[in-house]
Protein backbone atom coordinates (compact mmCIF):
# COMPACT_ATOMS: atom_id res chain seq x y z
CA UNK A 1 0.00 0.00 0.00
CA UNK A 2 1.69 3.53 -1.09
CA UNK A 3 2.22 6.31 1.83
CA UNK A 4 -0.64 8.15 0.36
CA UNK A 5 -3.13 5.68 0.61
CA UNK A 6 -1.97 4.73 4.20
CA UNK A 7 -2.02 8.36 5.17
CA UNK A 8 -5.70 8.76 3.73
CA UNK A 9 -6.30 5.53 5.99
CA UNK A 10 -5.26 6.07 8.96
CA UNK A 11 -6.49 10.28 8.89
CA UNK A 12 -9.86 8.59 8.63
CA UNK A 13 -9.73 6.43 10.83
CA UNK A 14 -7.99 8.90 13.57
CA UNK A 15 -10.56 11.58 12.79
CA UNK A 16 -13.54 9.59 13.32
CA UNK A 17 -12.24 8.34 16.68
CA UNK A 18 -11.35 12.02 17.95
CA UNK A 19 -14.41 13.47 16.87
CA UNK A 20 -16.60 10.90 19.12
CA UNK A 21 -13.60 11.72 21.73
CA UNK A 22 -14.81 15.31 21.43
CA UNK A 23 -18.70 14.63 21.70
CA UNK A 24 -19.08 12.14 24.31
CA UNK A 25 -17.88 13.99 27.06
CA UNK A 26 -19.22 17.63 25.54
CA UNK A 27 -22.25 17.97 27.68
CA UNK A 28 -20.73 17.44 30.81
CA UNK A 29 -17.64 19.63 30.12
CA UNK A 30 -19.95 22.46 28.74
CA UNK A 31 -22.01 22.28 32.68
CA UNK A 32 -18.68 22.64 33.95
CA UNK A 33 -17.36 25.43 32.01
CA UNK A 34 -21.34 27.00 32.80
CA UNK A 35 -20.98 27.00 36.74
CA UNK A 36 -17.60 27.46 37.38
CA UNK A 37 -16.73 30.00 34.49
CA UNK A 38 -14.46 28.48 33.12
CA UNK A 39 -10.55 27.27 33.06
CA UNK A 40 -8.89 29.88 36.01
CA UNK A 41 -5.31 28.84 34.73
CA UNK A 42 -4.39 29.76 31.02
CA UNK A 43 -2.79 27.09 29.12
CA UNK A 44 0.29 28.63 27.03
CA UNK A 45 1.97 27.02 24.16
CA UNK A 46 5.57 26.53 23.76
CA UNK A 47 5.04 27.71 27.59
CA UNK A 48 5.28 31.25 26.16
CA UNK A 49 1.79 32.03 24.42
CA UNK A 50 -1.67 32.02 26.30
CA UNK A 51 -4.48 30.58 24.61
CA UNK A 52 -7.02 32.75 24.91
CA UNK A 53 -9.82 32.05 27.45
CA UNK A 54 -13.08 32.51 26.62
CA UNK A 55 -15.12 30.99 29.60
CA UNK A 56 -18.65 30.26 28.27
CA UNK A 57 -20.06 27.58 27.86
CA UNK A 58 -21.55 29.14 24.30
CA UNK A 59 -18.11 29.35 22.52
CA UNK A 60 -17.07 26.18 23.93
CA UNK A 61 -19.61 24.47 22.58
CA UNK A 62 -19.25 26.02 19.40
CA UNK A 63 -15.63 25.36 19.71
CA UNK A 64 -16.31 21.48 20.55
CA UNK A 65 -19.14 21.61 17.42
CA UNK A 66 -16.42 23.00 14.95
CA UNK A 67 -13.69 20.63 15.82
CA UNK A 68 -16.28 17.62 15.74
CA UNK A 69 -17.83 18.79 12.48
CA UNK A 70 -14.20 19.11 10.80
CA UNK A 71 -13.32 15.84 12.09
CA UNK A 72 -16.22 14.42 10.66
CA UNK A 73 -15.98 16.35 6.91
CA UNK A 74 -11.83 14.96 7.68
CA UNK A 75 -13.02 11.53 7.93
CA UNK A 76 -15.27 11.24 4.80
CA UNK A 77 -15.00 14.32 2.55
CA UNK A 78 -12.41 15.25 0.10
CA UNK A 79 -11.40 18.31 1.12
CA UNK A 80 -9.68 16.81 4.37
CA UNK A 81 -5.97 18.39 4.43
CA UNK A 82 -7.97 21.61 5.19
CA UNK A 83 -10.35 20.36 7.52
CA UNK A 84 -7.46 18.69 9.80
CA UNK A 85 -5.35 21.54 9.90
CA UNK A 86 -8.53 23.77 10.92
CA UNK A 87 -9.25 20.87 13.30
CA UNK A 88 -5.99 20.80 15.07
CA UNK A 89 -6.09 24.47 15.32
CA UNK A 90 -9.39 25.09 16.75
CA UNK A 91 -8.44 21.87 19.22
CA UNK A 92 -6.20 23.44 20.78
CA UNK A 93 -8.82 26.46 21.52
CA UNK A 94 -11.16 23.76 22.51
CA UNK A 95 -9.07 22.08 25.24
CA UNK A 96 -8.14 25.11 26.42
CA UNK A 97 -11.11 25.94 27.62
CA UNK A 98 -12.02 22.63 29.52
CA UNK A 99 -7.79 22.37 30.57
CA UNK A 100 -8.44 21.77 34.04
CA UNK A 101 -10.64 19.08 33.44
CA UNK A 102 -8.37 15.74 34.95
CA UNK A 103 -10.02 13.91 31.33
CA UNK A 104 -8.55 16.58 29.19
CA UNK A 105 -5.44 17.56 31.43
CA UNK A 106 -2.06 16.65 29.37
CA UNK A 107 -3.85 13.83 27.74
CA UNK A 108 -5.03 15.48 24.28
CA UNK A 109 -2.09 17.30 23.68
CA UNK A 110 -0.68 15.03 20.45
CA UNK A 111 -4.08 15.72 19.04
CA UNK A 112 -3.34 18.90 17.33
CA UNK A 113 0.09 17.91 16.29
CA UNK A 114 -0.89 15.08 14.47
CA UNK A 115 -3.72 16.60 12.59
CA UNK A 116 -1.56 19.47 11.64
CA UNK A 117 1.18 17.23 10.47
CA UNK A 118 -1.29 14.63 8.70
CA UNK A 119 -3.54 18.05 7.09
CA UNK A 120 -0.20 19.68 5.53
CA UNK A 121 0.60 16.72 3.73
CA UNK A 122 -2.82 16.16 2.64
CA UNK A 123 -3.48 19.67 1.42
CA UNK A 124 -0.61 18.45 -1.48
CA UNK A 125 -2.37 17.38 -4.50
CA UNK A 126 -2.46 13.72 -4.73
CA UNK A 127 0.13 13.53 -7.47
CA UNK A 128 3.13 15.18 -5.51
CA UNK A 129 2.07 13.85 -2.07
CA UNK A 130 3.81 10.62 -1.75
CA UNK A 131 6.91 11.57 -0.45
CA UNK A 132 5.37 14.65 1.46
CA UNK A 133 2.88 10.90 2.95
CA UNK A 134 6.06 9.24 4.14
CA UNK A 135 7.48 11.91 5.94
CA UNK A 136 3.60 13.14 7.75
CA UNK A 137 3.56 8.99 8.77
CA UNK A 138 7.22 9.03 9.75
CA UNK A 139 6.37 12.21 12.03
CA UNK A 140 2.95 11.13 13.21
CA UNK A 141 5.00 8.27 14.50
CA UNK A 142 7.61 10.11 15.74
CA UNK A 143 5.06 12.04 18.23
CA UNK A 144 3.52 9.00 19.67
CA UNK A 145 7.19 7.48 20.48
CA UNK A 146 8.54 10.67 22.25
CA UNK A 147 5.44 10.65 24.61
CA UNK A 148 6.16 7.53 25.93
CA UNK A 149 10.54 7.77 25.28
CA UNK A 150 9.79 11.59 27.26
CA UNK A 151 8.37 9.76 30.49
CA UNK A 152 10.63 6.86 30.70
CA UNK A 153 13.43 9.40 30.14
CA UNK A 154 12.27 11.29 33.06
CA UNK A 155 12.47 8.40 35.09
CA UNK A 156 15.86 7.36 34.48
CA UNK A 157 17.09 11.50 34.95
CA UNK A 158 15.20 11.65 38.43
CA UNK A 159 15.73 8.07 39.98
CA UNK A 160 17.71 5.73 36.98
CA UNK A 161 17.28 2.32 36.16
CA UNK A 162 16.44 1.98 40.04
CA UNK A 163 12.82 3.07 39.08
CA UNK A 164 12.12 -0.13 37.50
CA UNK A 165 12.82 -2.03 40.91
CA UNK A 166 11.47 0.37 43.45
CA UNK A 167 8.99 0.62 45.89
CA UNK A 168 7.07 3.69 43.41
CA UNK A 169 4.34 2.03 41.83
CA UNK A 170 3.22 0.18 45.00
CA UNK A 171 3.22 3.79 46.69
CA UNK A 172 1.21 5.24 43.90
CA UNK A 173 -1.17 2.32 43.98
CA UNK A 174 -1.55 3.05 47.20
CA UNK A 175 -2.13 6.77 46.79
CA UNK A 176 -4.39 5.82 44.18
CA UNK A 177 -6.44 3.25 46.25
CA UNK A 178 -6.95 6.41 49.13
CA UNK A 179 -8.04 8.89 46.54
CA UNK A 180 -10.49 6.84 44.89
CA UNK A 181 -11.92 4.43 47.63
CA UNK A 182 -10.52 1.30 44.87
CA UNK A 183 -10.18 -2.42 45.51
CA UNK A 184 -7.98 -3.16 42.10
CA UNK A 185 -4.95 -0.91 42.90
CA UNK A 186 -4.85 -2.16 46.84
CA UNK A 187 -5.24 -5.76 45.89
CA UNK A 188 -1.79 -4.99 43.41
CA UNK A 189 -0.23 -3.11 45.84
CA UNK A 190 -0.40 -6.46 48.35
CA UNK A 191 2.38 -8.09 45.64
CA UNK A 192 5.11 -6.13 45.76
CA UNK A 193 7.11 -8.67 43.82
CA UNK A 194 4.14 -8.14 40.61
CA UNK A 195 4.60 -3.92 41.31
CA UNK A 196 8.74 -4.64 40.69
CA UNK A 197 7.56 -6.50 37.67
CA UNK A 198 5.34 -4.21 36.26
CA UNK A 199 7.13 -1.08 36.94
CA UNK A 200 10.55 -2.23 34.82
CA UNK A 201 8.53 -3.79 31.98
CA UNK A 202 6.91 0.34 31.95
CA UNK A 203 10.05 1.45 32.06
CA UNK A 204 11.32 -0.67 29.17
CA UNK A 205 8.14 -0.07 27.38
CA UNK A 206 8.59 3.41 27.48
CA UNK A 207 11.86 3.52 26.73
CA UNK A 208 12.00 1.11 23.77
CA UNK A 209 8.85 1.86 22.25
CA UNK A 210 10.75 3.95 19.29
CA UNK A 211 11.92 0.25 17.64
CA UNK A 212 8.43 0.20 16.39
CA UNK A 213 9.68 2.87 14.44
CA UNK A 214 13.12 1.10 12.04
CA UNK A 215 10.89 -2.33 13.17
CA UNK A 216 7.62 -2.20 11.91
CA UNK A 217 7.04 -5.97 12.93
CA UNK A 218 7.72 -5.45 16.43
CA UNK A 219 4.12 -4.03 16.76
CA UNK A 220 3.00 -7.22 17.28
CA UNK A 221 4.02 -6.96 20.41
CA UNK A 222 4.57 -3.35 21.61
CA UNK A 223 1.03 -2.53 20.09
CA UNK A 224 -0.88 -4.79 22.78
CA UNK A 225 1.72 -3.98 25.07
CA UNK A 226 0.80 -0.47 24.70
CA UNK A 227 -2.94 -1.30 24.97
CA UNK A 228 -1.73 -3.38 28.26
CA UNK A 229 -0.30 -0.65 29.77
CA UNK A 230 -3.26 1.96 29.03
CA UNK A 231 -5.61 -0.46 29.98
CA UNK A 232 -3.64 -0.67 33.47
CA UNK A 233 -3.43 2.56 33.99
CA UNK A 234 -7.30 3.47 33.06
CA UNK A 235 -8.39 0.09 35.66
CA UNK A 236 -6.35 0.94 38.41
CA UNK A 237 -5.41 5.15 38.39
CA UNK A 238 -8.72 5.78 36.65
CA UNK A 239 -5.83 8.19 34.23
CA UNK A 240 -7.12 7.75 30.69
CA UNK A 241 -4.60 8.72 28.25
CA UNK A 242 -6.00 5.76 25.92
CA UNK A 243 -8.84 7.93 24.55
CA UNK A 244 -6.48 10.10 22.80
CA UNK A 245 -3.43 8.07 22.16
CA UNK A 246 -4.64 5.06 21.04
CA UNK A 247 -6.01 5.97 18.20
CA UNK A 248 -2.26 7.18 17.31
CA UNK A 249 -1.54 3.15 17.04
CA UNK A 250 -3.34 2.73 14.16
CA UNK A 251 0.12 4.65 12.13
CA UNK A 252 1.55 1.70 13.27
CA UNK A 253 -0.22 -0.98 11.69
CA UNK A 254 -0.37 -1.18 8.60
CA UNK A 255 2.69 1.48 7.58
CA UNK B 1 0.91 28.46 -11.78
CA UNK B 2 -0.24 24.91 -10.54
CA UNK B 3 4.08 23.92 -9.87
CA UNK B 4 4.52 26.92 -7.92
CA UNK B 5 1.56 26.08 -5.56
CA UNK B 6 2.58 22.46 -5.45
CA UNK B 7 5.68 23.49 -4.61
CA UNK B 8 4.84 25.48 -1.93
CA UNK B 9 2.23 23.49 -0.27
CA UNK B 10 4.91 20.83 -0.08
CA UNK B 11 7.54 23.07 1.23
CA UNK B 12 5.41 23.88 4.05
CA UNK B 13 4.79 20.31 4.44
CA UNK B 14 7.87 19.55 5.37
CA UNK B 15 8.68 22.63 7.01
CA UNK B 16 5.78 21.57 9.36
CA UNK B 17 7.08 18.24 9.99
CA UNK B 18 10.30 19.10 10.64
CA UNK B 19 9.06 21.79 13.06
CA UNK B 20 6.83 19.50 14.93
CA UNK B 21 10.07 16.92 15.44
CA UNK B 22 12.21 19.47 16.72
CA UNK B 23 10.04 20.68 19.40
CA UNK B 24 8.66 17.45 20.23
CA UNK B 25 11.95 16.24 20.72
CA UNK B 26 13.54 19.46 22.48
CA UNK B 27 10.45 19.21 24.63
CA UNK B 28 10.84 15.30 25.71
CA UNK B 29 14.82 16.02 26.75
CA UNK B 30 14.47 19.26 27.93
CA UNK B 31 10.95 21.19 28.19
CA UNK B 32 8.33 18.46 29.41
CA UNK B 33 6.24 21.47 30.60
CA UNK B 34 5.52 22.92 26.51
CA UNK B 35 2.11 22.22 25.91
CA UNK B 36 0.73 21.14 23.70
CA UNK B 37 4.39 18.95 23.43
CA UNK B 38 3.86 17.97 27.58
CA UNK B 39 2.74 14.58 28.10
CA UNK B 40 2.09 12.26 31.16
CA UNK B 41 4.95 12.82 34.34
CA UNK B 42 3.72 8.82 35.34
CA UNK B 43 5.20 9.03 39.27
CA UNK B 44 8.53 10.19 37.61
CA UNK B 45 10.01 10.34 41.20
CA UNK B 46 11.17 7.90 44.01
CA UNK B 47 8.75 7.09 46.62
CA UNK B 48 11.35 6.78 50.02
CA UNK B 49 8.52 6.52 52.66
CA UNK B 50 6.98 3.59 52.99
CA UNK B 51 3.82 5.64 53.82
CA UNK B 52 1.26 7.64 51.37
CA UNK B 53 -1.43 9.81 52.57
CA UNK B 54 -4.25 11.36 51.08
CA UNK B 55 -6.42 14.37 51.91
CA UNK B 56 -10.35 13.51 50.69
CA UNK B 57 -12.61 16.31 51.71
CA UNK B 58 -16.16 14.63 52.95
CA UNK B 59 -19.41 16.97 52.90
CA UNK B 60 -22.04 16.12 55.23
CA UNK B 61 -25.47 17.22 54.00
CA UNK B 62 -29.02 17.99 55.92
CA UNK B 63 -30.34 15.32 55.16
CA UNK B 64 -27.36 12.78 56.75
CA UNK B 65 -25.87 12.21 53.50
CA UNK B 66 -22.26 12.41 52.79
CA UNK B 67 -20.42 13.57 49.40
CA UNK B 68 -17.32 13.64 48.88
CA UNK B 69 -15.92 15.49 45.92
CA UNK B 70 -13.43 12.49 43.96
CA UNK B 71 -15.61 11.87 41.28
CA UNK B 72 -18.02 14.43 41.70
CA UNK B 73 -15.77 17.65 41.00
CA UNK B 74 -12.05 16.05 40.36
CA UNK B 75 -10.85 19.25 38.86
CA UNK B 76 -11.26 21.08 42.20
CA UNK B 77 -10.49 17.44 44.81
CA UNK B 78 -6.93 17.05 43.30
CA UNK B 79 -5.52 20.74 43.24
CA UNK B 80 -6.95 20.82 46.86
CA UNK B 81 -5.11 17.35 48.32
CA UNK B 82 -1.86 18.97 47.03
CA UNK B 83 -2.69 21.81 49.08
CA UNK B 84 -3.59 19.91 52.06
CA UNK B 85 -0.31 18.02 52.09
CA UNK B 86 1.71 22.04 52.52
CA UNK B 87 -0.94 22.65 55.50
CA UNK B 88 -0.26 19.25 57.41
CA UNK B 89 3.59 18.71 56.77
CA UNK B 90 5.01 15.85 57.70
CA UNK B 91 7.20 17.00 60.67
CA UNK B 92 5.84 19.99 62.89
CA UNK B 93 2.30 21.59 63.29
CA UNK B 94 -0.13 22.02 60.83
CA UNK B 95 -1.16 25.58 59.37
CA UNK B 96 -4.79 25.59 60.75
CA UNK B 97 -6.19 28.85 59.46
CA UNK B 98 -4.70 28.51 55.82
CA UNK B 99 -6.62 24.94 55.87
CA UNK B 100 -9.57 26.70 56.73
CA UNK B 101 -9.26 29.41 54.95
CA UNK B 102 -8.61 27.05 51.80
CA UNK B 103 -11.48 24.86 53.27
CA UNK B 104 -14.18 27.80 52.53
CA UNK B 105 -13.20 29.06 49.40
CA UNK B 106 -13.50 25.06 48.26
CA UNK B 107 -17.06 24.64 49.73
CA UNK B 108 -18.36 28.16 47.48
CA UNK B 109 -16.49 26.96 44.32
CA UNK B 110 -17.71 23.30 44.84
CA UNK B 111 -21.39 24.48 45.74
CA UNK B 112 -21.04 26.19 42.11
CA UNK B 113 -20.11 22.89 40.87
CA UNK B 114 -22.70 20.37 42.68
CA UNK B 115 -25.76 22.71 43.73
CA UNK B 116 -26.80 20.61 46.75
CA UNK B 117 -22.93 21.37 48.32
CA UNK B 118 -24.59 24.35 48.99
CA UNK B 119 -26.57 23.37 51.49
CA UNK B 120 -23.79 21.37 53.61
CA UNK B 121 -24.48 21.30 57.18
CA UNK B 122 -20.44 20.66 57.49
CA UNK B 123 -17.76 19.96 55.71
CA UNK B 124 -14.39 17.97 56.96
CA UNK B 125 -10.93 16.81 55.66
CA UNK B 126 -10.30 13.25 56.34
CA UNK B 127 -6.63 12.76 56.35
CA UNK B 128 -6.43 8.62 54.95
CA UNK B 129 -2.97 7.13 55.64
CA UNK B 130 -1.89 3.54 54.20
CA UNK B 131 2.14 2.07 55.40
CA UNK B 132 3.17 -0.46 54.67
CA UNK B 133 4.86 -2.22 57.41
CA UNK B 134 8.18 -4.26 57.49
CA UNK B 135 6.44 -7.44 57.53
CA UNK B 136 4.93 -6.21 54.08
CA UNK B 137 1.61 -6.19 55.22
CA UNK B 138 -0.62 -2.80 54.14
CA UNK B 139 -1.89 -1.00 57.41
CA UNK B 140 -4.56 2.28 56.77
CA UNK B 141 -6.23 4.61 58.89
CA UNK B 142 -8.31 7.17 58.30
CA UNK B 143 -8.46 10.69 60.81
CA UNK B 144 -10.72 13.92 60.45
CA UNK B 145 -8.51 16.46 60.85
CA UNK B 146 -10.67 19.63 60.34
CA UNK B 147 -14.14 20.05 60.70
CA UNK B 148 -15.94 23.10 59.58
CA UNK B 149 -19.67 24.19 60.71
CA UNK B 150 -20.99 25.50 57.49
CA UNK B 151 -23.93 26.87 59.03
CA UNK B 152 -21.98 28.41 61.89
CA UNK B 153 -19.89 30.06 58.82
CA UNK B 154 -22.99 31.19 56.65
CA UNK B 155 -24.12 33.04 59.71
CA UNK B 156 -20.42 35.51 59.76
Amino acid sequence: MSATATLDWFARIYAAWIALAVVVPLPRQLAWVRRRGGARETPQLLGRWPVPRIGRAATTLLAGALVASLLVVMSGASAMGAAAVLAGGVAVFFFAQVIELPEVRRKPGTVPLILGVAGTALLVPIAAREPVAVSALLTIKVIVALVYFSSGLVKLRNVGWAWGTSDTLQMTLLRYHLRNAAAAPLWLARRPAWCRVGASSVLVFELTFWLLIPFPALAWIYLPAGIAFHAGTAVLMRIHYWIYLVPAYWVFVRC
Amino acid sequence: MDHVATAILVGLAYAAHGAVVGLALLAAVRRRDWWPFSHYPMFAGRAEARAVRFFGVRFRLRDGRQRGLTGLADALADPFQRRCVIFWPEEGAPDLNSARTALLALWREAGALVPELREASAVEIVQRTARVATSGEIRQEEAIVLTLDLAAEAQR
